[in-house]
């Protein structure tokens, strides 16, 4: 048994302020989702009290069919989903990217691979600040797989989206935060890269 | 010279590829500076998404916000912030019997004409005359007693433990929210 499952339990069995534990574990990762879902700090702590209450109550409910975290995360995803519905007139589940089933998305031909020599610590702080920017689209799939460490499978039952859809998003994000860093810290390089190139 | 394909990076770098494809890879990679720096970036980019909620922070006013909503206040007794705060109680009982006591000892030269005080006056004063008696008579050794001194009647007492206790549920309700969770 997890220590979700213990807390639950406790919670459960009338020990109602045990609560408390459980919100302290999941506030932080809940947050990065509801940030990436809304943009928005005030929307994203509304939503996320809305959620956490909806989860307490809905916890005598709870099967167990899956992790507590897919559960509670797939309640997380709706109320943001339904609260940026609100907001835009649109659900982030209905934005659908072209070749979205499963296609993988090629490099443009114009795009060049980076140098070799990018420091590390540069890579970091660039991607630090791309991620928080990714596109409304993919930030939530990209959070679920690697923030909250879902499986496809999991990220399938979170967000109702095909497993095609899950991956080709994943894939994407990762393709934006590439062409981001070698924006941001290639472009001293392209000149290097392309007599190298015509060199082989 | 050719390069490996973008996902074959990304899937070499999450660890999803078979053994024969991450040999293949693995192989390609020893002689292709492009392709590491490539799976560089690749991998630069799992360990920030990894770490990416550490920097997001959370305010402590929304988990009180949540267990507020979630905990039930029903069945809360009207006596309750009495019950909690009696420490409390007694704390703002010395507090104003000290002030008392201290407002007492300057105003001893003045001639007080009770004619001239309004109501209002009448009532914090004889409530900081009663709170003053209480300390003093707690600390009678340690104290220097003073001629203005006198022992006011029980219903002066009374009225000034009344008004302690009035303060004191006005502050209950207004501040105990914050002041509960912190406890807990």
């Amino acid at each position: 048994m997890n220590d979700d499952q213990v807390i639950v339990q406790r919670v459960l069995a009338g020990e109602k302020k045990a609560y408390a534990l459980l919100v302290e574990r999941h506030q932080q990762r809940a947050m990065t989702l509801a940030l990436r879902m809304l943009r928005n700090r005030e929307d994203a702590e509304e939503a996320l009290q809305d959620a956490f209450v909806r989860a307490f109550h809905a916890l005598p409910r709870f099967e167990w069919k899956s992790s507590f975290s897919t559960w509670f995360y797939r309640i997380v995803y709706n109320v943001c989903a339904t609260a940026a519905g609100k907001r835009t007139g649109e659900s982030v589940r209905s934005i659908q990217e072209p070749n979205d089933e499963g296609e993988m998305v090629d490099l443009p031909s114009g795009d060049l691979l980076p140098d070799a020599e990018m420091e590390q610590s540069e890579i970091s702080a660039v991607l630090e600040e791309e991620i928080a920017r990714l596109p409304v689209s993919y930030g939530p799939t990209f959070t679920l797989f690697y923030v909250q460490e879902m499986s496809y499978d999991e990220i399938v039952e979170v967000t109702g989206m095909p497993l095609g859809t899950v991956k080709a998003r994943i894939f994407r994000a990762r393709m934006l935060l590439r062409s981001a860093v070698i924006r941001r810290l290639g472009k001293d390089h392209l000149a290097g890269v392309l007599e190298k190139e015509n060199k082989i | 010279m050719t390069h490996l394909m973008p996902n074959e990076i990304v899937e070499y770098a999450d660890g999803s590829l078979s053994e024969t494809a991450r040999n293949e890879v693995e192989h390609h990679l020893t002689g292709c500076a492009k392709c590491r720096a490539e799976l560089t970036i690749q991998q630069q980019i799992v360990v920030a998404a990894r770490r990416s909620h550490l920097n997001v922070t959370v305010s402590p006013a929304l988990r009180i916000r949540i267990m507020d909503a979630v905990l039930p206040v029903t069945g809360r007794s009207f006596w309750n912030p009495l019950v909690n705060n009696l420490g409390n109680v007694f704390a703002m009982m010395l507090v104003l019997g000290i002030l008392g006591y201290f407002l007492n000892v300057s105003s001893s030269s003045a001639q007080k004409d009770s004619a001239s005080l309004t109501f209002l006056d009448q009532a914090v004063s004889k409530s900081f005359e009663s709170f003053s008696l209480f300390i003093t008579t707690l600390t009678a050794r340690y104290l220097p007693k003073t001629e203005q001194m006198t022992g006011p009647s029980l219903p002066t007492i009374f009225a000034g433990v009344v008004l302690s206790l009035i303060l004191l549920f006005v502050a209950d309700r207004m501040f105990s929210r914050q002041i509960r969770h912190k406890i807990r």
